[in-house]
């Protein structure tokens, strides 16, 4: 084997339509991920316009809404993910 | 148990205040959660209209549902595709009806790059498209790729937009495939309708609904009326037998790749009238294999088809006729055989045991009744041969030396000729597909008949052969009584004599026998002839079988 492969990360944002803070998080996530996890995560961009049904499943009441399923404990992140040592920290990523 | 309640030991003044403190902050903290639960549970189950966010110029108002849900709404159902892209083009936001144009569903959208859904020698345009989009709208045709492979022709049209400090492009996307499909049609209009005015054969094109959208010319003669959008079958009834070709067994049939291939319809009239005709129909593609209608031809074969009855009557009357008189032909030739060689036996003994015994009367009915029955056994042997000339069918397997056959045939008319003192020549003859008992009969017949009808001085007879394309031509030529050229065809006529029986005797059947021969080896028989000038009888014969 070449290498051991690193838990991916399960990631679903919350976002609506085209608002500025929505539009804003899915860049901010796409940059944090594919700097510190290339190719090792699964994102699922989830418009509250388009499917409203899916809110109360995972009880998210703020848009934007950044969920980590996978690895560890799940972790909501809420807002338009500009502050990206938080980010990094929800998501595990800091270096140990 | 509450804090208060807490008092084992002695505490001091100032603990006591602390622990007082600590208590009413608890209190609060627990009253201010309860409040947020209760303001959370409210929002989550749909209490409240709008909420109040603090921003840097003030509290803004955030409707939950207003004037922007309408719009919202009005962006996920409309026709064209909606994205939203950053200034590298990751897809930012991605309408529904963009999600089914790249044949994806929308999560899987949002966070890739465009460029994943442009060819790739399109994707340097467009990043330059994309940075030099201002302010004011630019337009772009281009083709999109789907998920799956299919090309989509698209317009884009790009407009730059930068609120709440992110800056973007909105993309408007319109898919042109339908709008392709028409403008191709117009542009083919005018050339398929002229040629389908210039078809003879009736045209009628209808659509998958079978609503006629096309008709040639003289498929709306067919009809007596102008049929364009009507629906196909309250327009044309057509019943292959008892079976009724309508609209939808016509677009099932396209849709099977075979169509329909000259099936023999019959179509009826308001009048009355049934028309005959060959029906064909294929299937009408879009470029995407989707049925878009069908082609249907119609050839009128009316008039054909009452003709082909008529010769088809004609030619079975005329074979019936034809066996009945070969059986009749040969009945006669075969049965009255025996009675007439009766007759000439019995007259023959009569004439050997009474001449000289009767009187001179007598003895010249005796030999009128001899020479009677023997021209009548003659004449049907020659009948017989003649109803047997075409029953012979099988093919010639070799050529045949036409020398030898001549030079037999000589042979067996030594004596006649013999007494004409008649002089023969002949050209080198060739080799002939033809059986020998059939050159023979001719070579026969044409001689006797020179034989016949000699004049007076040395008769000369000429075989003679010459070579055409396809086909040899014979000759027999004299320097006989010729005859009158009004003769000439009247001649080769079964049982034609032009003299009586008393000069020259025969049953008039040689010619008629030789005609029958040449015309079973597709050849031809004539005379060339004047009275006085001798004849020449010329016949064909194929060179090759």
């Amino acid at each position: 084997m070449a290498a051991i492969a690193k838990p991916r990360h399960e990631l679903r944002l919350y976002v609506a339509g085209t608002t500025p803070r929505s539009l804003r998080a899915v860049q901010n996530v796409k940059r944090i991920c594919d700097a510190a996890l290339p190719d090792q995560y699964v994102l699922e961009v989830v418009d509250v316009y388009k499917e409203p049904g899916r809110l109360a499943k995972d009880q998210v009441i703020a848009i934007p809404t950044l969920i980590k399923f996978a690895p560890g404990e799940l972790k909501r992140l809420v807002g338009d993910l500009s502050q990206e040592d938080q980010v990094r920290k929800g998501l595990g990523l800091l270096a140990a | 148990m509450k804090l208060s309640e807490a008092k084992a030991a002695p505490i001091s003044d100032d603990l006591q205040t602390r622990l007082a403190a600590s208590e009413s902050r608890v209190a609060e903290l627990e009253s201010r959660l309860a409040e947020a639960e209760e303001t959370l549970h409210a929002i989550r189950t749909g209490q409240v209209d709008a909420l109040v966010v603090a921003g840097p110029d003030g509290d803004q108002i955030f409707a939950l549902e207003g004037a922007d849900h309408a719009y919202r709404i009005l962006v996920e159902e409309m026709q064209e595709g909606t994205v939203t892209l950053d200034q590298s083009g990751l897809i930012l936001y991605a309408n529904r009806q963009f999600a089914s144009m790249v044949r994806l569903p929308v999560e899987s959208i949002v966070g890739s790059s465009i460029s994943r859904f442009l060819p790739p020698d399109r994707r340097t345009t467009f990043s330059t498209l994309l940075a030099e989009t201002d302010g004011t709208r630019q337009r772009s045709e281009l083709t999109l790729m789907a998920d799956d492979g299919l090309r989509v022709p698209v317009t884009i049209s790009l407009n730059r937009l930068e609120t709440g400090g992110i800056n973007t492009v909105c993309a408007v996307i319109t898919d042109l495939t339908e709008q392709r499909h028409y403008e191709a049609m117009v542009k083919d209009g005018e050339l398929s309708r002229s040629i389908l005015d210039q078809a003879i054969e009736s045209i009628v094109v209808i659509d998958a609904r079978g609503k006629i959208l096309r008709v040639s010319e003289s498929a709306r003669k067919l009809a007596g009326r102008d049929v364009l959008l009507r629906h196909f079958d309250s327009v044309f009834e057509f019943w292959d037998r008892d079976q009724k070709v309508d609209a939808p067994r016509l677009l099932s049939a396209a849709r099977s790749d075979n169509g329909i291939r000259s099936i023999e319809v019959i179509l009826h009239h308001t009048d009355g009238a049934d028309s005959t005709l060959l029906l064909s129909a294929g299937p009408l593609w879009s470029s995407s294999r989707d049925l878009l209608g069908c082609v249907v031809t119609l050839t009128d074969i009316t008039e054909r088809k009452e003709t082909e009855e008529a010769l088809g009557r004609q030619a079975h009357e005329l074979e019936r006729m034809n066996s009945d008189l070969k059986q009749f032909a040969y009945a006669v030739s075969h049965d009255l055989r025996e009675p007439i060689r009766i007759v000439a036996n019995y007259s023959q003994l009569l004439e050997k045991k009474y001449k000289d015994k009767l009187d001179e009367h007598a003895d010249g009915y005796i030999r009128h009744t001899v020479n009677a029955a023997h021209r009548l056994e003659r004449l049907l042997d020659d009948l017989l041969a003649y109803t047997q000339t075409a029953e012979t069918q099988h093919t010639v397997e070799a050529p045949l030396d036409a020398n030898v056959v001549l030079a037999k045939t000589l042979n067996m008319l030594d004596t006649a000729l013999a007494e004409s003192g008649a002089r023969i020549e002949s050209d080198a003859l060739p080799m002939l597909w033809v059986e020998e008992i059939h050159l023979q009969q001719l070579f026969q017949n044409l001689i006797a008949n020179s034989l016949k009808y000699r004049s007076d001085g040395l008769l000369r007879i000429r075989i003679t052969a010459q070579a055409g394309k396809d086909m040899w031509t014979l000759g027999v030529s004299d320097n006989g009584i010729g005859i009158d050229p009004q003769y000439h065809e009247h001649i080769f006529g079964l049982f034609k004599r032009l003299h009586g029986g008393s000069k020259y005797s025969g049953s008039g059947m040689g010619l008629a026998i030789c005609q029958k021969i040449v015309e079973r080896y597709q050849g031809r028989i004539w005379v060339e002839s004047e009275p006085g000038r001798g004849s020449n009888f010329l016949f064909t014969l194929p060179k090759e079988t």
